[in-house]
């Protein structure tokens, strides 16, 4: 008893030093919100930390939560620019009718394993949707050695996830013999750590201590990517409610542009002008009305 | 909670002839008092408005069934927290087994045989083990006693075993220094007087120290559960996070805590009131706890 | 001084760190006798009696010298068996202790401990050492009760009982009756005049009366030292020294 008092003295002090901080500066009207799919926050924060270095006065920041929760921050306002790894989803829609995707660069997914895992090398996209089903679960069955799987996946709601689950597993159910790491981070250091494990990650986040492994035959590179002959593959988007105004809008404006395609290149992400057949739209006028047809593929 | 706030009420009017200084230093105190109760009524009634209707709607099911798809964008929620709830029992029950002997001996070690020096050195490290973030623990574990199950027994390594190891640990510090304090204070007499009929240390200490202590030792237990029940992090890291019965300790497995953790960023609608109900029913498993604990504190030293 | 020896002390000096608190302390304690260790607050009687049942070993810098025989052999030395000798020479503390359980569970404490476990045999036990320490009566129908619903004097009869229950030789006894009232005091004294039948008996106490009542050999401690020691009477009423006689006749202390 005689503890709990001066916690939860702290506590309303702190809630409310951080309302009153979070007042000010969303009033503010040189602040930019954004929010969402922590598989774009690294790219997002790049653009960001660019577009302020060329307009002072400006702040974005850029929250991470996951795709829904960037749905749901720019549907009630919270944020003016809602980043997504997937597309909306039709509650989503029937929920916020105004929703505007824009998609802004392309971003693989890998399917990693452990570098000791010499002999597996080339999966096909059926046989990884096996593994993530259940329906293979020793490495012999797919030319490894006699050992179980060990499957990792991530959490419900990650955008990673849900991009295995529309392009890999073709909207079937993931196994539940696998286990749940809670970021890319941890799926990578696990992987690392296991010789039998399998896992996926953005292809942007690969580094040497994973392994990729080749879908089909086509290996996770950058012009496979473009090309799209390397399928696990999806546009990443802002979105918006309504078509986007303001600072919303020049700032998409400037993630479209050269300089911020350049910027998400320099990320590991797939640059939309490297996109066969992509239309930069015109970066002139400042509701900008991106090419929406490309979200529609996202195999 | 309750009669601090009565008093301190019956204080300030009472109060009347005394100087002005202490009365504002009252008020300030009566302010605080009321608005902590406040905050944290405020966070009760919140978690049970958003989880009591989804709990009135999905029924008994949400329960006792075991599929969980909350945020599947190609079915409709499925929603059967009973692996959540077998995992937080079967991690919480297991880590208290494990925690509370090991406890309870460096309790009685520290009270009773070790040498001064040698408890001014472990009191303090003690301490220290209860600063460290659950995190720490977390990320330790997942370096070091997680690939040691893998290595040893097979499997994922986040496993049951592992979380059992690191919230065994994690809970010591509370059950020590809990059940030191219950071991110090049980009177020297009877301490004397078991020895001073030839009983050996070992006997009194089981026999005369450890039943006199044992409201305090059960209170620490008690509160020892309810850390292990309420941690997150460590097991978020730790546990594999799978939800299905596990089939053994080596298999993974997932909690309420760190289940709410992991989605709460990405929940929205259904999905979200369905993580305050599993709120809801952490809740009220910690409220046995700490009612429990109130009985074995309050329960008269009789045996 | 008559009869056979129980304890033989000879030369002991006792430190608390570098404070001494026994001072070459020479004594022989008769056998089946009462003897009564009278002496100024903090003269060193408790700390006497403590170290001949190796209480003070709990002190943590205690240290001592000289010898105290008993059965033969010093048992100061570091060899000796602790547990042992306190089942033989047993303790009763100033303030009653009875420990927190029922009161038959207090008496059968210490011959469970010493391994008995028959519930007749203890049964058997628990009945004697209540009778011996004469309380039998007024806790026969209640044994399954808490010790400490018991009153002060009952309680601490019961520790008596509880100490008689492992079958001891010697009866060490600090002060038993302080803080009792003279009603209760008087039952500990008849008590104390029963048992020295069988046991022998030390006792501290303040009390001159008491000390003239019980005992049949009485010594004076002043500031760590034994100044005097003779038989009960003799030292009450032809008291060699001059301190002895200060204090038995109330001049100081
Ligand atoms: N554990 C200890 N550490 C240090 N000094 C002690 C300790 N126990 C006793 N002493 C000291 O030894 C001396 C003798 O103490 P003791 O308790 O034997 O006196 P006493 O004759 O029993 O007195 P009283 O009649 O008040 O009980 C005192 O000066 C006391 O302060
Ligand atoms: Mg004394």
């Amino acid at each position: 008893m005689k503890k709990i008092f001066p916690i939860a003295l702290i506590s309303l002090l702190v809630a409310v030093a951080v309302f009153g901080a979070g007042c000010t500066s969303s009033t503010s009207g040189s602040t930019l919100q954004l929010a969402g799919s922590t598989s774009v926050q690294p790219d997002a924060q790049a653009l960001a930390q660019a577009y302020m270095a060329n307009n002072s006065g400006v702040t974005v920041n850029v929250a991470g939560g996951g795709t829904a929760a960037g749905i749901t921050a720019v549907g009630t306002g919270t944020a003016q620019i809602g980043t997504a790894s997937a597309n909306l989803t039709a509650s989503e829609m029937a929920q916020y009718p105004n929703l505007r995707p824009y998609p802004i660069c392309v971003d693989g997914i890998a399917i990693i394993v452990n570098p000791q895992n010499t002999a597996v090398t080339n999966l096909t996209l059926t046989q990884v949707m096996n593994i993530y089903t259940g329906n293979i679960t020793n490495w012999n069955q797919v030319g490894g050695s006699n050992v179980k799987i060990n499957v990792v996946n991530r959490e419900q709601g990650s955008g990673t996830r849900d991009g295995i689950q529309k392009i890999v597993l073709k909207g079937g159910n993931f196994s539940t013999g696998g286990i749940t790491q809670s970021s890319t981070g941890a799926v990578k250091s696990y992987v690392a750590g296991d010789p039998n494990s399998i896992g996926y990650i953005a292809t942007n986040a690969l580094d040497t201590s994973v392994k990729a492994i080749n879908i089909n035959n086509v290996a996770p590179t950058y012009a496979n990517l473009a090309d799209g002959t390397y399928v696990i593959e999806r546009y990443l988007l802002y979105v918006t409610n309504g078509p986007p105004t303001g600072l919303a809008a020049s700032f998409l404006n400037y993630t479209l542009s050269s300089a911020g395609q350049a910027i998400l290149k320099a990320q590991g992400e797939v640059s939309l002008n490297d996109v066969p057949g992509y239309v930069p739209p015109t970066t002139t006028t400042t509701t900008t009305t991106a090419t929406t047809t490309t979200t529609a593929t996202t195999t | 909670m309750v009669v601090t706030f009565n008093r301190a009420v019956r204080t300030l009017r009472r109060s009347g002839t005394r100087d002005a200084g202490e009365r504002f230093i009252q008020l300030i105190l009566l302010v605080c008092a009321v608005s902590s109760i406040f905050a944290i009524f405020l966070i009760i009634v919140f978690v049970f408005s958003q989880g009591v209707p989804f709990l009135a709607e999905a029924g008994l099911g949400f329960l006792t069934t075991s599929v969980w798809l909350p945020a599947d964008s190609f079915a409709a929620g499925t929603w059967g927290i009973f692996p959540i709830i077998l995992g937080s029992l079967i991690v919480t029950l297991g880590a208290v087994a494990i925690g509370a002997p090991l406890g309870i001996a460096c309790a009685v070690f520290l009270a009773e045989i070790a040498p001064p020096a040698v408890r001014r050195l472990l009191v303090p490290s003690v301490s220290a083990l209860a600063g460290v973030p659950s995190v720490v623990y977390g990320f330790f574990a997942l370096l070091v006693i997680v690939p040691w199950i893998r290595g040893q027994f097979g499997g994922f390594g986040t496993s049951i075993l592992a979380c059992w190891i690191i919230l065994s640990v994690m809970i010591l510090p509370t059950i020590i220094s809990v059940s030191t304090d219950a071991v110090r204070a049980v009177p020297r007499e009877y301490k004397e007087g078991s020895l001073a009929m030839g009983a050996t240390r070992w006997q009194t200490i089981r026999s005369v120290l450890i039943p006199a202590a044992s409201s305090g030792i059960m209170a620490s237990v008690i509160l020892g559960m309810g850390r292990a029940i309420g941690e997150t992090m460590a097991v978020l890291l730790v546990a594999g996070n799978s939800v299905t019965i596990p089939g053994s300790i080596f298999a993974p497995v997932s909690t309420l805590t760190a289940t709410i953790a992991l989605e709460m960023g990405y929940a929205t609608g259904a999905h979200q009131q369905a993580l305050f109900a599993m709120g809801v029913v952490l809740f009220v498993f910690i409220l046995i706890l700490t009612g429990l604990a109130n009985l074995a504190s309050r329960r008269r030293v009789t045996f | 001084m008559s009869g056979e020896i129980e304890i033989s002390v000879k030369n002991l000096n006792l430190w608390f760190g570098n404070f001494q608190a026994l001072k070459n302390v020479n004594i022989d304690i008769p056998k089946n006798a009462v003897t009564a260790l009278i002496g100024p607050s903090g003269c060193g009687k408790s700390t006497f009696i403590k170290t001949l049942d190796r209480m003070n070993d709990l002190v943590d810098n205690v240290k001592f010298t000289g010898e105290v025989i008993y059965k033969g052999r010093n048992i100061l030395n570091s060899d000796t068996d602790v547990v042992a000798l306190r089942k033989e020479i047993g303790m009763v503390f100033q303030k009653p202790n009875p420990f927190p359980k029922s009161i038959f569970d207090n008496v059968a404490y210490g011959p469970r401990v010493h391994g008995i476990r028959d519930k007749k045999a203890l049964n058997e036990i628990v009945e004697r050492s209540l009778k011996g320490a004469a309380i039998w009566d007024e806790v026969k129908d209640r044994l399954n009760e808490s010790a400490l619903r018991l009153s002060g004097g009952q309680q601490q009869r019961l520790c008596i009982a509880r100490l008689l229950a492992v079958e001891p030789d010697v009866l060490l006894m600090d002060e038993p009756a302080s803080a009792l009232d003279p009603i209760a005091t008087s039952k500990i004294e008849d008590l104390i005049y029963e048992l020295k039948k069988e046991y022998t008996i030390i006792i501290v106490t303040h009390n001159m009366q008491q000390a003239a009542r019980v005992s049949s050999h009485t010594a004076f401690f002043f500031l760590g030292e034994l100044v005097e020691y003779a038989s009960t009477i003799d030292l009450f009423e032809r008291p060699r020294e001059k301190k002895t006689e200060d204090y038995v006749t109330g001049k100081f202390g």
